[in-house]
């Protein structure tokens, strides 16, 4: 029985670990058995909501970041007040002057985008706290184009390649996109 | 599962200048790129090696496409060198380069660190007193950019915007060229003779006389700039100088000044010695600026050398037989 406590009690380690939630962790009937684990493994049980609450902030964060750089960047705004919901220093600056660099070159970005994001770590215990997701981003549809003639700049192109990015855990509460990268050298 | 940074981003660290959350995804590239590509003229170029924003793609793309206006000004038309240089002088300067002060997203430029600088948006938690900044140094260089504490805004941070800055700028976005010479005699249609008037003329048109005008705004203030020549000075390869401050009138050998002096523009006495010399010229253009608010600066004078011009002078008995 011990041996199969320990064993589960592993697993359920291994399983945080690797960041991936699972709700069946710490409601065993033996921790209802044993008052001294039970009390790590409830606060370990509080963990993953909190997990799972950041984890669909992030995305949400995440998500809200590619909507609102595929607005800015259609309208050619580098301010747009929208990416600073989402987007936090220094990926914000890096969006809003790839987006003004587009513009000085009378340019645009302009189509969609099919995003299939994941989460591949929560560190709730880090201080600032961080949330890391990857992504297969298809940008086939979504193309850099001279804005008055709709031409495709050359040199430009789609496709699906790997992106990733870390959402942070500001003061306020928010989680905001502070960091990322499109791996455009790595197709997924 | 990739390993590009799974226990999340490392521990940040407070201190002045320290990288703030240094960027997880971009990692060892952005470390390969900030030690290896620091061009002096890099300003804005993200480089090979630093990827864009998800979303992005392709932000390098204008990388490989000639700097934006800000170099010197005015090519030669006559072969001809320019003096003076298209808006140099500037504040603030990076590598040899003016560069703006402000940059709308990256902010303020410190000449002192050579980085620009910007509030960090939002404001993380930071120490008493501290507060974060995005750094992007290398005037402007996206693979030397960090979240950074300091403690006190650097020199310059928060300066509303210069409205000399502005027409320098917009001074660097036309061109001042130098007089296209023409003179009468000229050594490939035939000699001239000793004592006879010369005549010199530079082609008329707005490009190479004004008025040119242009403006630049910053942050609600714009700058209209005026560019005019005012003078011409021929140097007449003798060492004797004539000011002009009209263009001059083209020579016509059928018409009825022919063999008479130009009327606005010429060397009237002529060559005293028989020779060839080489007629080169001095353009002075005067660039008048004022803001949108009526306040006139302090007028720019820039001047452009043009290429010379041959001319050869023959004695008169030479002629006359």
């Amino acid at each position: 029985m011990r041996g199969r406590q320990l064993s589960r009690a592993a697993i359920c380690l291994l399983v945080v670990a690797a960041a991936v939630p699972v709700a069946a962790c710490g409601s065993g009937r033996e921790t209802v058995e044993r008052p001294t684990a039970a009390r790590g493994e409830d606060r370990r049980a509080v963990s993953d909501a909190d997990r799972r609450t950041a984890e669909r902030a992030a995305l949400d964060a995440y998500a809200g970041y590619l909507a609102a750089s595929r607005t800015a960047s259609r309208r050619s705004d580098p301010q747009a007040p929208e990416l600073s919901r989402f987007l936090a220093d220094p990926l914000l600056t890096r969006v809003q002057l790839s987006i003004l660099e587009a513009k000085e070159h009378g340019a645009m970005r302009t189509g969609t985008l099919k995003s299939d994001p994941t989460v591949t770590a929560v560190s709730l215990d880090a201080k600032p706290a961080t949330v890391d997701i990857q992504d297969c981003l298809d940008t086939t549809g979504y193309r850099l184009v001279y804005a008055k003639d709709q031409r495709v700049v050359p040199g430009s192109g789609g496709g699906r390649h790997l992106a990733t990015a870390t959402a942070t855990r500001y003061p306020d509460g928010r989680w905001l996109i502070n960091s990322g990268a499109a791996h455009q050298d790595q197709p997924c | 599962m990739l390993t590009w940074g799974g226990r999340g981003t490392p521990a940040r660290t407070a201190g002045f200048g320290v990288p703030h959350r240094a960027l997880a995804g971009i990692g060892l590239a952005l470390l390969l790129v900030v030690g290896a590509t620091l061009p002096a003229a890099a300003a804005r170029r993200a480089g090979p090696g630093v990827e864009c924003p998800p979303g992005q793609p392709d932000c390098n793309v204008w990388d490989d496409e000639p700097g934006t206006p800000g170099g010197p000004g005015g090519g030669g038309d006559n072969g001809g060198g320019d003096s003076g240089g298209g808006g140099g002088g500037g504040v603030c300067q990076w590598g040899g380069r003016t560069i703006p002060c402000y940059h709308e997203v990256l902010g303020w430029f410190d000449n002192g660190s050579g980085c620009y600088y910007k509030l960090a948006q939002p404001q993380d938690e930071a120490p008493e007193g501290q507060q974060w900044y995005v750094q992007t140094c290398n005037g402007g260089d996206l693979g030397a950019q960090d979240v950074v504490l300091r403690s006190a805004p650097p020199p310059g941070f928060g300066a509303p915007p210069d409205p000399e800055e502005l027409a320098r700028r917009a001074l660097a976005s036309i061109k001042l060229l130098p007089a296209r010479l023409k003179v009468a005699p000229r050594k490939d249609i035939g000699p001239g003779l000793v004592g006879l008037p010369v005549w010199m003329w530079a082609t008329p048109s707005a490009s190479y006389f004004g008025p040119l005008r242009a403006s630049a705004s910053d942050r609600g203030l714009t700058v209209t700039i005026e560019a005019k020549v005012d003078r011409i000075v021929w140097d007449m390869g003798n060492r004797d100088k004539v000011t002009c401050t009209v263009p001059g009138t083209p020579y016509d050998a059928k018409g009825k000044r022919a063999g008479q002096p130009s009327p606005d523009c010429g060397y009237r006495a002529g060559y005293p010695k028989a020779g060839t010399y080489r007629v080169g010229a001095t353009t002075f253009w005067t660039v008048r600026w004022w803001t949108g608010g009526g306040v006139e600066g302090d007028p720019i004078s820039q001047t452009r050398t043009s290429g010379t011009v041959p001319v050869q002078i023959n004695e008169l008995q030479v002629v006359t037989r």
